[in-house]
C-alpha cells in the first residue's frame, strides 16, 4: 500500500513538473519564433527590394532557410500562391497563418501584426514595400523584447510552480 | 505558312485563363470555338461588361460565355475581379512589374500583352506608376511563321541585307512581319546563310519576352534587348553584341534617327517599321521625312489590306522609289 502511494505521488510530481516545464518552454519558444520571423522578413525584404523576385519564388527561397513551424507557414503560403487558387496574396497569407498558428507559440498580438503585414505584402511598389518591411521589423522587434521580458519573468516561475504544485498535490492526496 | 504554336488557334486559353479569376475563367472558357479561334482582344473594365473583339466584330459576354449583342444580361466585372487579375498578372508582385506599369502593359508567358489603364501617378513631369488600375486589354497576338517567305528575296542580295523600312497603318501586321524577317535572317533560308541578329524590343511585342526569354520564334542567332528604349538599345547592341542586323519596331523620335545613323556608320544593317500608309504620307511627317530624304533605307515595304490584313502592297527600291512588285502579295 505504501509502495503504491509513493509511486502515485512520484507520478503526480512528474506530471505537474512536466506541465510546468511545457508552460515555461512556450515563453522561450515564442522568443525563438519571433527571432526567426524577423530573420525571414529580412531575407524576404532582400529578395523583394534588391532582386525584385516574384513573391511565390521569394517566399519559397526564404522558407528553405527556416525550420519548424515558421518554415511550414512560409512553405504553405508559397504553395498557396503557386497553386493560383483564386485567392489574393493577402487571403493566401491569412489562410496559411490561420492554419499554422496553432503550431506556433506566438500570441494573438503577434498574429495580428502578421495578419496586417500580409494585407500589404506584394501589392505596391518597391519603395513602399521597403517601408512595410521596416515597420514589421520594428513591430516584431518590440514583440521580441516583450517576449524576452516575459520569458525571464515567468519561465522560472512556471518551472517552480510545476514542481511545487506537484509536491503540494501529492502531500494533500497522501 | 503556319501558326507556330497555336495550331487550333485557341491555345491562348491556357495562358490567358491562368491570369483570370475563376468566375471570369468560366466566362472566357465558354466563348464558342469558332469565335475563340479568331479572337483578337478581351476587354475587362471594372463595373462594366466584358467585351471581346475579333474579325472586326465585338460582343458582350454572358456569365456562361455566350455572345450577346446588348449589355443587359452580360457579366459585369467586380472590384474583386479586377484586384485578382492584377495580382495574377503581376504574379502577386507589383514591386516586380514597376517598369511595366510605367509603360502601361504587362507581358504574360507566351508573349501575350495585357494593356492597363488607371490613374497615372506623375512625378517631375514623368509617369511614376499607375494606380487604381481598372481596365485591362488582353491582346491575343498570333505568331505566323513563314509570313515573310515571299519577300525575303527582295530584302537580301547575295550575303548582303538591305536597310529596310516597313510602313503600315496600325493593326496591319508589321510586327508579325519583322518577327518573321528576324527569324529568317537569323536561321537562314534557301540561298542565304543565317547571320547574327539583334532585336531592340521596346514594347516586348516582337519577341514577346517573358522574364527575358523570347516566347516567339525569332531565330537561333538572335539576341533580344527586351523593354529597352530604342535609341539606347541600338547603341548597346552595337557595343556589346556585334550584330549584323538590328531589328526594331516603330521609329519616330529624333534620337531614333541618330541611333540608326550610328548603326549605319558601324556597318550594321537596320530593319525597322513606322506608322504610315504610304511613302507620301511618311514624307509629310517631320522625322520620317528626314530619314527618307537621307535615303538611308534601300527597301521600303508598304503593308495594307487590299487582299486582307497583312497584304504586301508595295516594295520600293529606296533610292529610285520604283515599286519592285507587279501586284500586291499576301
Amino acid at each position: 500500500m505504501v509502495f503504491v502511494k509513493i509511486l502515485s505521488s512520484l507520478v503526480i510530481v512528474m506530471c505537474c513538473s512536466f506541465l510546468g516545464l511545457q508552460a515555461a518552454n512556450a515563453y522561450a519558444l515564442r522568443v525563438k519564433e519571433l527571432r526567426m520571423l524577423r530573420m525571414a522578413f529580412a531575407q524576404l525584404e532582400s529578395e523583394v527590394i534588391n532582386y525584385a523576385t516574384f513573391l511565390p519564388e521569394a517566399v519559397e527561397r526564404v522558407a528553405a532557410l527556416l525550420h519548424g513551424g515558421v518554415k511550414e507557414f512560409f512553405c504553405d503560403f508559397s504553395r498557396r500562391l503557386q497553386k493560383r487558387s483564386g485567392d489574393t496574396a493577402a487571403e493566401a497569407w491569412e489562410k496559411a497563418l490561420n492554419c499554422w498558428k496553432k503550431h506556433l507559440h506566438i500570441t494573438m498580438e503577434d498574429t495580428q501584426i502578421l495578419l496586417t503585414f500580409g494585407k500589404v505584402l506584394g501589392v505596391s511598389d518597391r519603395e513602399s514595400q521597403q517601408r512595410y518591411f521596416q515597420i514589421i521589423q520594428s513591430q516584431l522587434g518590440n514583440q521580441e523584447q516583450k517576449a524576452e521580458e516575459a520569458c525571464l519573468k515567468y519561465q522560472t516561475m512556471y518551472k517552480n510552480l510545476g514542481v511545487l504544485g506537484g509536491l503540494a498535490l501529492a502531500i494533500i492526496l497522501l | 505558312m503556319e501558326y507556330s504554336r497555336w495550331p487550333s488557334g485557341v491555345s491562348w486559353k491556357r495562358v490567358i485563363l491562368d491570369a483570370l479569376p475563376e468566375n471570369i475563367q468560366r466566362v472566357i472558357d465558354g466563348i464558342p470555338q469558332n469565335i475563340a479561334e479568331s479572337l483578337e482582344e478581351i476587354r475587362i473594365r471594372e463595373g462594366r461588361p466584358i467585351v471581346i473583339h475579333g474579325r472586326g466584330k465585338s460582343y458582350y459576354l454572358g456569365t456562361d460565355g455566350g455572345l450577346l449583342s446588348s449589355p443587359e444580361k452580360a457579366y459585369y466585372v467586380t472590384h474583386r475581379d479586377v484586384q485578382s487579375i492584377l495580382q495574377r498578372i503581376s504574379n502577386y508582385s507589383i514591386y516586380a512589374v514597376e517598369e511595366e506599369l510605367r509603360s502601361g502593359y504587362i507581358t504574360l508567358r507566351g508573349g501575350y500583352r495585357v494593356g492597363l489603364a488607371g490613374k497615372a501617378v506623375v512625378e517631375g513631369g514623368k509617369i511614376k506608376t499607375l494606380k487604381y488600375i481598372n481596365s485591362f486589354n488582353i491582346r491575343i497576338s498570333r505568331e505566323i511563321i513563314g509570313v515573310a517567305d515571299r519577300i525575303m528575296r527582295y530584302l537580301v542580295s547575295g550575303t548582303e541585307v538591305y536597310h529596310t523600312l516597313v510602313l503600315s497603318p496600325p493593326q496591319m501586321g508589321k510586327t508579325t512581319l519583322i518577327r518573321d524577317i528576324a527569324r529568317q535572317l537569323s536561321d537562314g533560308f534557301p540561298g542565304f546563310r543565317g547571320i547574327k541578329v539583334g532585336i531592340v524590343d521596346e514594347r516586348s511585342e516582337i519577341a514577346g519576352c517573358f522574364q527575358g526569354i523570347p516566347q516567339n520564334n525569332v531565330g537561333l542567332q538572335t539576341d533580344v534587348l527586351d523593354a529597352c528604349p530604342k535609341a539606347e538599345g541600338i547603341m548597346m547592341l552595337i557595343r556589346s553584341m556585334s550584330p549584323a542586323v538590328i531589328i526594331t519596331d516603330e521609329i519616330g523620335k529624333p534620337e531614333d534617327v541618330e541611333a540608326i545613323e550610328e548603326a549605319l556608320n558601324a556597318g550594321i544593317k537596320i530593319i525597322t517599321t513606322a506608322h504610315s500608309s504610304d511613302i507620301g504620307d511618311a514624307q509629310r511627317r517631320p522625322i520620317l521625312s528626314k530619314i527618307l530624304d537621307k535615303k538611308i533605307f534601300q527597301r521600303i515595304i508598304v503593308l495594307g489590306n487590299s487582299l486582307g490584313v497583312g497584304t504586301i502592297e508595295k516594295i520600293y527600291d529606296g533610292h529610285t522609289l520604283n515599286n519592285l512588285l507587279d501586284r500586291p502579295i499576301r
